[in-house]
């Protein structure tokens, strides 16, 4: 194995043209299986929980051995095949609407991501939700998120991910509100929902606006479309542009990041699958999806590259101070989809998919982790805890592992995948580097403070000092993805020629930059040592000393004061005369047609007298007038 | 003069279901009084062992008679659905007429109208023709008066006789000035003679009082008006059987002439049939609106679908016909799913009032749900079976955006309508409370044919390939 190192990139020949396989038929089984089970647990076993449980992890466990098959069937084909198989809904004319699945490279990573973190998931959910009443519609909707979300990575045309990216945001709102007989998981799903609605308007637009002047739904055909060169770079921007907004809202992105740290009001489970590995990761995988129309605008690629790279940093810093675990780990997740975009911005596909991968595991695992301690403690609250270390094991030393990756420290994946982001951004735009560089010093910091306050020094709390380590059916996925949070990065060679947009990128090693990018969450984590174990620079003589950023950054920057300053003030008034306007003019229009169409009903019905000598009178003056039409239209 | 012999054997679908109609008729004259009739059941077999030998052993492509009656890939797709519909009424009818002093007569009259339609999708020559109608209507009327002692009933079966009367002379005025301009009744040389003659006046007043007799038929405007009263008046299995059957059957003769011998006038029929489909979708549209009686509401819906069927034949294309065909067969399945449900509830609610639908969902969510999806098919959502018909029936019609997208652009308005007349039912079955809670059950036989019913929505919904590229053979092999 070379040493480890940074990662330099030079482009290599055109791509070849891709070649399409049909697909074996068990493709249908990834997202139906789950689907079955949806409709199965719905229907069926709603009343026996164990098994509607037992149905849901089943399905999707057979989800992952097909989606591994795949996966294995693709990486056989090579980069340049793609599987697919569509089945004709009805062919009228111009119009064939298809019903289809497509495999590529890009899609076979995330089906595996998907199933397994799932798979994951499910099985640590069987601990985590044991003693709830509603645990069959828990897994059911898991298992319709999941159908979703598999259907929605395998689209094969934009009507159909437009669909399931609506249903994945559905499933998000039931699930965050799945307690909803509290307050704040209804309002915090409330406010996912309309939120991601906001970004998904400009998404629709941004795929109306492709579709009609590329003439088609399908990806390939737009593709193709495209690389003729028969859109106009204008188009072509405001067309990424808005998909991109989309893509805001899924993937929190600044401005429209403040639902997910309020998702985290749902079930812990539910933030490691929805919330960190998968859905909020799908605005990242679209964008990466549709490069063949983002690299076609360079203004587009800055706008996404600059918001990604704000919102790694943003987020990064206002999870320096939060409290609630969940809500550290949620802006953690902000910030690291901020570096995904940022180097989709950047121009690597690459790299952004591949901190996606590897931040799927090892950020599911933190979730996982978090939710273990909370099962344990019965709070969020990480001063409560402390102490932890002695008496739940082995989720400390999961959490450990899960938490080093994620500060990108060698030899654990996530250095890997930010250390290519970090190349590519170096080279792209040097301001935009030093805002990655400083979120990955606020990254480390800000998990060495969570690992060092929750599990180490003595317990705070009543629930910290009676925790007991969670069973086995918790701990085992914990092993498995802390596993995989180690292994996956030494993948990134053979990835970088699996996984490409436009052109192969090769993985280069470089030293030099490598040191000097570990040397920062070194520093990082450090500091939090310092602070958090031995109390040298005391934390809260730090927060007096500074009270002006450190209440800037308790307040998240006022983001959502501001928002609601906003509705309050500007959008309910502006609502309030939309309201009028509407109850007044338009239901009166509309309230007009149906009023026109009773009274034509009512007036015409006297035609209809019950008297057969007006019945055979019409049909003799049919006949007659049908005489005369004939008679006209022959003398045409 | 003679014919030459025939091998008889290409009317075994025909002979199997005249042997089920023979035993039920001779087992209800000699059954013991106090038995109930086993007409219905005899019926049943002999319809299923027809449909089975229809799709089993298709008779191959033959004309007898020198082509008065022929077996094609247009007679055999109708006999197939005239069939499948008489299966589904027989089932739905079951339990219905079980002790029902008239049962006997009404299977009796069931078979015979079939019987006239299986022999109408092969009839190639006018007289032929008319007697294969004549049998099927006359069945239709009396079937329509059998309620004895019920007023209304008495009412249907009188006016549907005196307006079918008219409808039966039309149809013969035209066919007597059709065959004194081209010389033959047979439609075969009637379509070699049409092109001589298609300036001659009366063979256009031919064309137009047989399509007159059609349209009476079919429902379509201005021949519509018994519709609603025979649908309120008449036995509510007879009026599902007449309301798929009864459309079908207008439209193979429709079919077999305005393609055969009057291809030639296509200019000035055309014109003809699209005025009556907009007239058609109007009425049956905008009536429905007010109407408080469910069958009198199916009445409106089904002359509003007729004009659909109408859209689609105005171009006169393979396309079109396909099309038609296609449609014919979803809606067998979908009217006869919203009829079924009806037949049901009006036999535990004693009523037709669209009330009796008030919180079916909570007497029986079964029939509530085939309902629902019966109207949204009828409306045309997707991914029922309506929606795929309506879809081809406009996308044949837009063949030619230049001549029929006013037709086109009336009749997808006006199913925004027809969506709203259904909607309130699908409301009031949903919605609504219930008067009271006594659960609904449809019972074994009426169970299974709504079963029936909502898989063929599904299926030809999901999947209308197979019976799409069917009717397109048909259409394209009978031109």
């Amino acid at each position: 194995m070379v040493a480890a190192g940074a990662v330099a990139v030079s482009a290599l020949a055109a791509a070849p043209a891709i070649t399409v396989v049909e697909a074996p038929g068990y493709l249908w089984l990834i997202p139906g299986l789950p689907l079955a089970a949806f409709v199965v647990i719905g229907l069926v076993t709603r009343p026996w929980r164990l098994l509607s449980a037992a149905v849901g992890v089943v399905a999707i466990g057979l989800s992952f051995v097909f989606s591994l098959w795949t996966f294995i069937a693709q990486v056989k084909a090579g980069p340049d095949t793609v599987l697919a198989s569509s089945l004709p809904w009805f062919t009228t004319g111009t119009l064939h609407p298809m019903v289809g699945l497509q495999v590529d490279p890009l899609s076979a990573v995330m089906l595996l991501v998907v199933t397994t973190v799932a798979l994951m998931v499910q099985i640590y959910s069987l601990g985590y939700m044991a003693g709830e009443a509603g645990l069959s519609r828990f897994y059911a909707y898991l298992s319709l998120f999941c159908a979703a979300m598999l259907g929605l990575v395998m689209a094969h045309s934009f009507v159909q991910l437009f669909v399931c990216w609506e249903l994945v945001g559905l499933c998000s709102y039931l699930l965050i509100g799945f307690w909803y007989d509290r307050d704040a998981p209804a309002f915090a799903a409330k406010k996912a929902f309309v939120t991601t609605r906001l970004g998904d308007l400009g998404f629709l637009l941004g795929v109306l606006l492709v579709c009609t002047t590329a003439g088609s739904f399908e990806f390939s055909e737009v593709q193709a479309k495209i690389g003729a060169g028969l859109l106009d770079p204008r188009t072509l921007t405001l067309a990424a542009l808005l998909l991109f907004c989309g893509a805001v809202g899924k993937s929190a992105q600044v401005p429209l990041h403040v639902w997910l740290p309020d998702a985290m009001e749902g079930p812990t489970p539910v933030s490691a699958l929805i919330h960190a590995a998968t859905m909020v990761a799908a605005g990242v995988y679209m964008v990466a999806r549709f490069s063949f129309i983002f690299h076609g605008s360079p203004d587009a690629m800055a706008t996404v590259a600059v918001v990604g790279g704000i919102t790694a940093f943003f987020a990064a810093t206002i999870a320096l101070v939060q409290d609630d675990i969940k809500r550290v780990l949620a802006y953690s997740t902000i910030s690291q989809l901020g570096y995904m975009m940022l180097a989709l911005g950047a121009g690597s596909v690459t790299a952004g998919m591949f901190h996606l991968f590897t931040h799927a595991f090892f950020k599911a695992l933190l979730f996982l982790g978090a939710g273990a301690v909370i099962h344990a403690v019965h709070t969020n609250d990480m001063w409560e805890m402390g102490g932890l270390r002695k008496s739940m094991p082995w989720t400390f030393w999961t959490f450990a592992i899960g938490s080093l990756a994620l500060a990108g420290f060698f030899p654990f994946s996530g250095f890997f995948s930010k250390d290519e982001i970090l190349v590519h951004v170096l080279a792209y735009s040097p301001a935009l580097f030093a805002l990655a560089v400083a979120g990955s010093f606020c990254t480390a910091f800000y998990m060495g403070r969570v690992v060092f306050v929750a599990f180490l020094g003595t317990a705070r709390g009543g629930g910290a000092a009676h925790a007991h380590e969670a069973p086995l059916v918790m701990r085992g996925p914990l092993v498995i993805l802390a596993g995989l949070s180690i292994a996956v990065g030494w993948w990134v060679w053979d990835f970088a020629r699996f996984v490409y947009a436009g052109e192969m990128e090769e993985v280069h090693i470089h030293l030099g930059l490598a040191a000097a990018t570990q040397l920062v969450p070194l520093a990082g984590l450090l500091l939090a040592a310092g602070m958090y174990v031995y109390r040298s620079p005391d934390p809260e003589a730090l927060s007096n000393r500074f009270p002006g950023v450190y209440n800037l950054l308790r307040h998240r920057y006022y983001v959502d004061e501001a928002y609601d300053w906003l509705i309050d003030r500007v959008v309910m008034r502006f609502s309030a005369g939309i309201g009028w306007f509407d109850r007044n003019v338009v239901d009166g229009a509309v309230n007009g047609v149906a009023w026109l169409a009773r009274q034509t009903g009512a007036q015409l019905r006297y035609l209809q007298t019950g008297r057969v000598q007006h019945y055979a009178a019409a049909v003799f003056g049919g006949v007659a007038l049908l005489l005369l039409l004939a008679r006209l239209g022959g003398a045409r | 003069m003679g014919f030459p012999a025939v091998d008889l054997s290409v009317f075994r679908v025909e002979a199997i279901l005249l042997a089920g109609i023979g035993a039920g008729f001779l087992a209800d004259l000699i059954r013991p009084r106090n038995w109930r009739s086993p007409a219905g059941w005899l019926l049943l077999a002999g319809a299923v062992a027809a449909l089975v030998a229809a799709f089993a052993w298709p008779v191959p492509n033959a004309s007898l008679w020198d082509g008065v009656f022929v077996v094609d890939g247009l007679a055999r797709y109708f006999k197939i659905l005239f069939l499948s519909a008489l299966v589904i009424v027989t089932l739905a009818s079951l339990r219905d007429m079980r002790d029902q002093s008239w049962a006997g007569e009404y299977y009796l009259c069931l078979g015979s109208s079939t019987t006239g339609m299986l022999l109408l999708s092969g009839a190639n020559e006018l007289v032929s023709l008319f007697v294969a109608l004549e049998l099927t209507s006359l069945s239709l009327y009396v079937m329509a008066a059998l309620r004895r002692g019920e007023p209304k009933s008495q009412e249907a079966g009188l006016k549907y006789l005196l307006v079918g009367a008219f409808s039966t002379a039309l149809f013969l005025f035209g066919a007597s000035f059709v065959y004194a301009i081209g010389g033959s009744t047979a439609l075969r040389d009637l379509a070699v003679a049409g092109p001589l003659h298609a300036s001659e006046p009366l063979f256009l007043v031919g064309l137009v009082f047989m399509l007159a007799a059609v349209g009476f038929k079919v429902a379509a405007v201005p021949f519509h008006m018994w519709a609603p009263d025979v649908y309120e008046g008449g036995p509510t299995p007879m009026v599902a059987f007449a309301s798929v059957a009864s459309k079908a059957a207008g439209f193979v003769i429709m079919i077999r002439l305005l393609l055969g011998p009057f291809r030639v006038l296509q200019e000035d029929w055309t014109l003809l049939v699209s005025v009556m489909a907009a007239g058609t979708l109007l009425v049956g549209s905008f009536l429905a609106i007010p109407q408080t009686n469910i069958k009198r509401l199916l009445a409106y819906s089904s002359i509003a679908q007729a004009g659909y069927l109408l859209v689609g034949f105005v171009p006169g294309t393979p396309r079109g016909v396909s099309a038609v065909l296609l449609f014919l067969a979803i809606y067998v399945f979908t009217n006869l799913g919203a009829f079924i449900s009806v037949i049901v509830v009006s036999r535990s609610a004693g009523s037709d009032e669209i009330a009796a639908f008030a919180g079916l969902s909570r007497r029986s969510p079964l029939v509530a749900l085939v309902m629902m999806l019966s109207l949204l098919s009828l409306a045309g959502i997707p991914p029922l079976g309506g929606f795929v018909g309506k879809v081809y029936l406009f996308a044949a019609a837009m063949e030619f955006p230049s001549r029929f997208l006013w037709l086109v652009v009336l009749a997808v308005l006006l199913s925004i309508v027809s969506l709203y007349y259904y909607l309130l039912v699908i409301r009031r079955m949903y919605i609504e409370e219930p008067t009271t809670t006594a659960p609904i059950e449809p019972g074994f036989t009426a169970g299974l044919a709504l079963l029936l019913c909502v898989l063929g929505i599904l299926a030809l919904g999901l999947a209308p390939r197979y019976l799409l590229d069917l009717a397109m053979g048909v259409a394209q092999g009978w031109q």
